[in-house]
C-alpha cells in the first residue's frame, strides 16, 4: 500500500485521472450541447423522468458536465468536482443498468445520438454494454482520486 | 500540487482562483439558460397557412378524412432517407388522394441546416408544393450540416419543381418560418417523439421494423381502414 500512495508518483496518477475523466466529460457534454433537442430525446427514452422533467434535464445536464469538467481539467476545488463527477457517473450507469435490465430499445445517448436504435431492437452487448464499462471506469477513477493521499 | 502553491502569494492565487471558477460558472448558467430559451415553442412565430394549431403546427393535408397520420421526420436524418426511398410514393398518394388527414412535422434537432430546410418545406407549402420540396430534399439528402443546404440552393430547387412565385424566394430569405420550425421541435418534445422517423397512425406509432418494409408499411394503413 506505501508503495502505491508514493508521494512523488501519486499526485501525478491523480492528474492524469482527473485529466481523463475531465476530458471524456468535457466531450459528452460539448457533443450534446450542440443538439440540445437530441439530448433531451436521449433523457426521454431512459423512461425514468416526466416528460417535461426529462426536457429541462437534457438542455442543461450537457453544460452542467461541461462545468464539472473545466474545473476537474483546471484542478479548481478538485476533490468536490470529482465528487460530483462520480455522482453524476452513478446516475448513469443506474440509468443504463435499469434501460438494460427493462430491455428498452435505446441507445445510450453518452456521447450524443441517443434515441431508440434505429432498427428498434435492444442491443446491449454493441451500445449498452460499451458505455455501461466507460462509466464503470470512470467511476473507478474518481474512486482512486478520492482515496486518501497517504 | 495546488496545495503546495497555496502558501507563496495567497491574495493573488485567490482572485485568479475566483476569476477562473466565475468563467466556468458563466459558461454554465449562459448556455444552459440559452439551451432552456432557445428550445422553446415561440409564441408569436408566423406560421404557414397549413398549419394545423391543434396537432403542434404540423402541416396539415386533408383534415376531414377519417384516418389521422402523423410523420415525423428530420431532413437530415439518414433514416428517413431511407424510409421515403421505399414509402414517399405511396405517402404522396394517399395524401393527394385524399385518403389520410396526413400532418407532417419537419424536426430539426440534427442541427442548423434541418431548420432552413424544415423553413423552405413551410415556404414551399404555402405555394402548395409542401409535398415535392419535401421529396427533392429527401432524394437529396447529404452529410450532415456539411454547408450543402442553403437559402439559395433552397431556392434554386423550389423552382425547379414549378414554384413561381416571387414569395417563396422572399419567404425563404428573410427566414419567414424559422421560429416556426421551434414550434413543431417543441411540440414533438412534449409528445415525446425519440426517434425518426416516426409515423403515428390515429396516435398510434407503427412497429419500428415496419419503417423500411413498404408491404409491411401498407399494412399498417390497411389495418387502420386505409384504401
Amino acid at each position: 500500500m506505501k508503495k502505491f500512495f508514493n508521494p512523488t508518483v501519486q499526485p501525478w496518477l491523480t492528474l492524469l485521472a482527473r485529466l481523463i475523466l475531465g476530458g471524456v466529460l468535457l466531450a459528452a457534454g460539448w457533443i450534446k450541447a450542440m443538439k440540445p433537442s437530441e439530448a433531451a430525446a436521449s433523457v426521454r427514452v431512459y423512461e425514468v423522468l416526466p416528460v417535461n422533467i426529462a426536457n429541462t434535464f437534457g438542455y442543461t445536464l450537457p453544460w452542467v458536465e461541461i462545468g464539472i469538467a473545466l474545473l476537474l481539467i483546471v484542478g479548481i476545488w478538485s476533490r468536490w468536482t470529482s465528487v460530483a463527477a462520480g455522482t453524476l457517473m452513478l446516475l448513469f450507469v443506474i440509468a443504463i443498468a435499469q434501460a438494460w435490465a427493462r430491455k428498452l430499445p435505446i441507445n445510450c445517448g453518452c456521447f450524443g445520438n441517443g434515441g431508440i436504435t434505429t432498427d428498434g431492437k435492444v442491443h446491449p452487448w454493441t451500445v449498452c454494454n460499451r458505455d455501461y464499462s466507460r462509466h464503470r471506469s470512470n467511476f473507478a477513477l474518481n474512486f482512486y482520486y478520492l482515496l486518501p493521499r497517504r | 500540487m495546488a496545495a503546495s502553491n497555496k502558501g507563496s502569494s495567497g491574495k493573488g492565487d485567490k482572485t485568479t482562483r475566483n476569476l477562473v471558477v466565475g468563467m466556468i460558472l458563466l459558461v454554465v448558467v449562459a448556455g444552459a439558460g440559452a439551451a432552456l430559451a432557445s428550445n422553446h415553442a415561440v409564441k408569436n412565430a408566423s406560421k404557414p397557412s397549413a398549419v394545423e394549431a391543434s396537432d403542434g403546427d404540423g402541416i396539415g393535408f386533408n383534415p376531414n378524412a377519417p384516418v389521422k397520420v402523423d410523420f415525423y421526420e428530420d431532413f437530415q436524418c439518414p433514416h428517413c432517407r431511407d424510409f421515403e426511398a421505399v414509402n414517399s410514393g405511396y405517402i404522396n398518394k394517399l395524401t393527394t388522394d385524399g385518403k389520410i388527414h396526413a400532418v407532417f412535422h419537419p424536426m430539426s434537432f440534427i442541427g442548423n441546416e434541418s431548420v432552413l430546410t424544415a423553413a423552405a418545406a413551410a415556404c414551399a407549402s404555402d405555394q402548395g408544393k409542401f409535398l415535392q420540396l419535401r421529396n427533392a430534399i429527401f432524394a437529396n439528402q447529404a452529410t450532415e450540416n456539411s454547408g450543402v443546404w442553403t437559402n439559395t440552393k433552397l431556392i434554386v430547387m423550389g423552382a425547379t419543381l414549378g414554384i413561381s412565385s416571387k414569395k417563396y424566394a422572399e419567404c425563404i430569405n428573410s427566414g419567414q418560418y424559422l421560429n416556426w420550425t421551434k414550434n413543431v421541435e417543441d411540440y414533438a418534445g412534449k409528445a415525446n417523439i425519440n426517434s425518426t422517423p416516426t409515423v403515428l397512425i390515429n396516435g398510434k406509432p407503427i412497429a419500428q421494423n415496419t419503417y423500411l418494409n413498404a408491404t409491411a408499411f401498407q399494412a399498417a394503413f390497411a389495418a387502420a381502414g386505409v384504401k
